[in-house]
């Protein structure tokens, strides 16, 4: 694997170069949080933000697309949306780049979606490695989706000392980009403080996540019944979640009812309307119910309980308005697992 | 031989009113302009409310005219708590005022108004004649509309402003570029003015007192001396102790009488008879094409004023936004205290008043609002009573086309029937 | 597929959800390719008695002589949305049923007896009502949806989720946990998160979600500071007679 050490000033020709071929994102401040936004170059940037409010699956799993536009005239027109545009998303935080791999290998089974693989092809990610936890809502290392990325990204940065960085290929996409740039190459030492610094950054995490053994988890936990006092079914922790996919596909009609488009909306399984079918039937009308599904999807369910979908990226707990918190539930329903 | 004509639903209007005209002979015995629209006593509701929710609950006055009931309140509001917002969230509520105004102007004058004189009984017919005239006034109210969202973020109902400012103010380069949808507006403005000039108003006249607010050196709208054809001239606060209210015992409305004088007439025509000097220099010229010649007591002469106060205003709200100096804190820290205030802007049709105390946490204890049309309801009677003399022979479905017309000039907004009466109809 | 012949009402109310349809603008000559408009009294002078097709009603019903209108226009209608708050919970007008009506009417007359209003009520409380168009006003874009399903024949697709699920995709800050006392998760979406999109709280003007969990917004408004009073104000704003809201609005 090829690995360069770049300075800053490095990073700015990364991107210049990087803009020749396709538009760039990176983390940028909103008020007092972070969102991926379109950037002109690295000093749009905040390298040093802790997670943005909706994940980068934004790009590639759209909260909202045109999926074709249809015509009724004598038989049926449709013409399919697919313009994926090539993207550079600077600045992913392993948790995401690992949400991303699990929403790669979803849309990828039996039946393969087309708008997200084509804007996945199209698509160059940059991992920033985290040198530890960035607050105290972070809990990827109990989970092994970070703080340092294995592997599946473009490429890597890791901050080795303030303005110095190890930069790692891992595609041939990366490996395109950076090869007309002529960096220095990263030496043994360099290596091995990376090796360093994920060491270290394995031990800042205050917060933990232990979800084995919870799926079946235990149905009828007071736990549940607890939060969902609480609970105000709004959707934010699906939303913000970088592995949630759950979508809901309706079409939107002209004016001259004649044509119209086909639409596919993120949807959330903590929404009412997500269980409900005809006639009104539902099949999770209780807020309690919604909550424990979202729950047991991110233990493992939606895995069939060989892995957690969770990346331990904080989100669903540091944006839930009603405070609920993923790992304590976990911890409260181990306890019930534990002694069962 | 007497007979009795019932207008009912006036229609092109906004809200529901009547009109009742008894005539005996040649003499029009009485009239009624008689408004159902159901009373929605927005006073009342306000009391007890905090002072932070009466702008958003007075916004509901009406869905045509939000934008002059929301700062109405807000001054009142503001002056009472003793805030006084700067200079740049002065300009911001000027231009949302604006985008108010041209929205309102725009709806009147090309969907409600012009139908009476191209024969047609809605706007949907007479697009099919004149569709570049229905055109240019959807251009012109897209530019209110968007004027309004741009500031405000919705054009019925905004929602941004709040007490002391607003939840968010739009960058100047956002501004700026709306500027091409207000330049093309004004174009659409001045392309259709030789239709609006030419078309066959009738010619009436009835001299009675005009009333609006005045600047010196701009175009009043949110802020201004309270002046009329009378020689008034006095401040908002002294506005009380010389136009009072009355609720006549058989009317259908209280009344608003300048004291030791009557009714009055308030909105676009006045305003223009009392700030020719203001309007903008293509607004003079075309007024200068015009068979009116102000001031001018035809009160159909309403619609010409609303086309140049359509021009006047994209033009001041140009200059504002060309002026710049519009970014800044967008608000600034209210606390509640006890006290009371009263506020008077031009709404699009007329002056608007609102007058609140308080108690020592900011909660409502007392609100009264006197809106245009409500004001002047009297003066709309006396008019047509003077309008239809000429007419008491024609058939009763002419004398009613008349009256609807004259009324709809007027563009009462029967809506903003904060305080309207309903009683019983007298019968003949 | 022939016109739609509409008819658009208003009772108790400030016209804006008219206003709010006006707001297609140069789409109105698009849309009339769809629509015939029968009843109007804003737009025209013509005073078609039906049958609708499909009747849009603005306002709540306050008078006795409502209470009749609405029942003929509803015999007269195949499809009657209501439209807006007032029209489907009693909208902002009923925050009087709270207090005597003597005393409302005192507040604003010098001379009640010649007022004759009831009770505040939204539409179902007299008729069937198919299609709730709620907010104050209703989206422009959202009234044109609903003409359209209609004149299609399908269910119209309005939100019942929280305005946190627009907020969200907007990438908003969250005002509640900022400590503002927002309304969002339990009001209905539909408005695009329009206020918190501009640093506004929700006040409230779709009207409650499906489910709404008012008990734990109360618990998060008392935390940030809300007097009681203000809960109720909040509460009894835009849809305070509905069953959603009705048990925290005071009576």
């Amino acid at each position: 694997m090829k690995a360069f050490v770049v300075s800053y000033g490095d990073l700015a020709k990364l991107i210049d170069e990087a803009k020749k071929s396709y538009t760039i994102y990176g983390p940028v401040r909103k008020g007092g949080s972070y969102v991926f936004s379109r950037v002109d170059g690295l000093g749009d940037m905040e390298l040093n933000y802790n997670r943005t409010i909706l994940p980068p699956k934004k790009f590639f799993h759209l909260p909202y697309e045109v999926l074709m536009k249809f015509k009724l005239r004598d038989g049926f027109e449709i013409e399919a949306e697919a313009k994926a545009e090539p993207i550079m998303v600077f600045g992913v935080h392993p948790c995401d780049l690992n949400a991303i791999l699990r929403l790669d290998e979803f849309f990828s089974r039996k039946f393969e979606d087309p708008y997200y693989l084509s804007r996945r092809e199209k698509s160059l990610i940059v991992v920033l490695n985290c040198r530890g936890a960035k607050d105290e809502y972070c809990f990827c290392a109990s989970l092994n989706t970070g703080p340092i990325a294995e592997g599946g990204y473009d490429l890597a940065l890791t901050e080795l000392e303030a303005g110095l960085f190890l930069l790692e290929v891992g595609s041939p996409k990366g490996d395109e980009l950076v090869e007309k740039l002529n960096f220095p190459k990263a030496e043994v030492e360099h290596l091995e403080a990376k090796e360093r610094i994920k060491a270290y950054a394995k031990n800042t995490f205050h917060r933990r996540a232990d979800f084995e053994g919870l799926v079946p988890a235990p149905l009828d936990h007071p736990v549940w019944e607890e939060e969902a006092k609480k609970c105000f079914s709004c959707g934010t922790c699906s939303l913000v979640c970088p592995t949630c996919y759950c979508y809901d596909i309706y079409d939107e009609v002209g004016l001259s009812l004649k044509e119209g488009i086909r639409v596919r909306r993120l949807d959330s399984c903590q929404l009412y309307e997500y269980s409900e079918v005809a006639l009104g039937g539902n099949f999770r009308r209780e807020r309690k119910a919604r909550l424990r599904h979202w729950m047991t999807c991110k233990f493992g369910g939606a895995g069939g309980g060989r892995y957690s979908s969770c990346v331990g990226c904080g989100r669903c707990i540091s944006l839930c308005p009603a405070g609920i918190d993923i790992t304590e539930v976990a911890s409260k329903l181990k306890e019930v697992v534990k002694y069962a | 031989m007497s007979k009795r004509l019932e207008v009912p639903y006036i229609s092109r209007v906004e809200g529901k009113g009547t009109l009742e005209i008894t005539i005996k002979g040649s003499e029009i015995e009485e009239l009624k302009l008689r408004i159902f629209e159901a009373p929605r006593f927005i006073e009342a509701i306000l009391v007890g409310r905090p002072y932070y929710e009466v702008h958003e609950i007075t916004s509901r006055i009406c869905g045509i005219c939000p934008v002059t009931h929301q700062i109405t309140a807000l001054r009142a509001v503001e002056k009472a708590m003793g805030v006084k917002v700067p200079e740049h969230i002065r300009k911001l509520r000027k231009l949302l005022a604006i985008g108010g105004i041209l929205s309102s102007h725009a709806l009147h004058l090309f969907l409600l108004a012009l139908p009476d004189y191209t024969g047609h009984p809605s706007v949907v017919e007479m697009a099919k004649a004149y569709p570049g005239v229905v055109k240019a006034g959807l251009r012109i109210k897209e530019a209110g509309d968007g004027l309004i969202e741009l500031i405000g973020g919705r054009s019925v109902h905004p929602v941004s402003t709040v007490v002391g400012g607003f939840t968010s103010i739009p960058t100047q380069r956002k501004l700026e570029s709306f500027k091409a949808t207000l330049l093309k507006a004004k174009e659409e403005a001045l392309k259709v003015s030789d239709f609006v000039l030419d078309l066959d108003f009738p010619d009436f006249e009835r001299k009675c007192e005009h009333m609006a607010l005045h600047k010196p050196n701009e175009y009043p709208v949110n802020e201004g001396r309270v002046v009329s054809t009378e020689g008034l001239d006095v401040s908002e606060d002294e506005y009380r102790k010389y136009v009072y209210e009355v609720q006549v015992g058989y009317s259908t409305a209280k009344h608003s009488l300048v004291k030791g004088r009557g009714s009055f007439m308030l909105g676009p025509l006045p305003r223009v008879n009392l700030n020719y000097g203001n309007l903008s220099d293509d607004a003079k010229e075309v007024a200068s094409r015009s068979k009116f010649k102000f001031p001018c007591f035809n009160p159909f002469a309403a619609n010409v004023a609303r086309l140049l106060e359509i021009i006047t205003l994209i033009d001041e709200a140009i200059a504002i936004i060309d002026g710049g100096e519009l970014e800044g804190p967008s608000r600034v820290k209210v606390e509640p205290k006890e006290g009371e205030a009263c506020a008077l802007t031009e709404a699009p049709r007329g002056l608007n008043f609102h007058s609140y105390k308080f108690d020592e946490r900011g909660f409502v204890t007392y609100a009264s609002i006197a809106p245009p049309t409500c004001q002047h309801l009297r003066n709309i009677e006396l008019d047509l009573m003077e309008y239809l003399k000429g007419y008491v022979h024609e058939s009763e479905k002419e004398i009613a086309r008349r009256s609807e017309m004259l009324v709809r000039a007027y563009d009462p907004c029967i809506s903003c029937s904060a305080h309207f009466l309903e009683v019983k109809v007298k019968k003949g | 597929m022939g016109k739609l012949r509409i008819g658009v009402f208003k009772f108790t109310s400030c016209s804006g959800c008219q206003l709010s349809m006006l707001r297609v603008n140069e789409q109105l000559l698009n849309l009339l390719n769809l629509i015939d408009i029968d009843y109007w009294v804003m737009v025209s002078d013509v005073k078609g008695k039906g049958p609708y097709d499909l009747a849009l009603v603005e306002g709540s019903v306050s008078t006795p002589e409502e209470i009749g209108e609405i029942k003929e226009i509803r015999s007269r209608s195949r499809i009657l949305v209501a439209l807006g708050d007032c029209a489907t919970y009693g909208g902002l007008n009923s925050i009087r049923n709270y207090m005597s009506q003597r005393e409302v009417e005192k507040l604003v007359y010098e001379n009640p007896t010649s007022i004759r209003s009831t009770t505040v009520r939204p539409l179902d409380y007299y008729v069937d009502v198919d299609i709730y168009l709620s907010g104050c006003p209703p989206d422009t874009s959202t009234i044109v949806e609903v003409i359209k399903d209609v004149a299609l024949g399908v269910p119209p697709r309005l939100p019942k989720y929280p305005v946190c699920v627009e907020c969200k995709l907007s990438e908003n800050e969250c005002l509640l946990i900022k400590g503002e006392p927002c309304m969002g998760p339990v009001i209905k979406a539909g408005c695009g998160a329009l206020c918190p999109n501009l640093g506004r709280i929700c006040e409230g003007c779709y009207g409650p979600a499906v489910d709404p969990n008012a008990e734990s917004l109360l618990d998060k408004w008392r935390e940030i500071g809300l007097s009681e009073r203000e809960i109720v104000c909040k509460l009894r704003k835009y849809a305070g007679l509905s069953k959603e809201f009705k048990r925290w609005s005071g009576l």
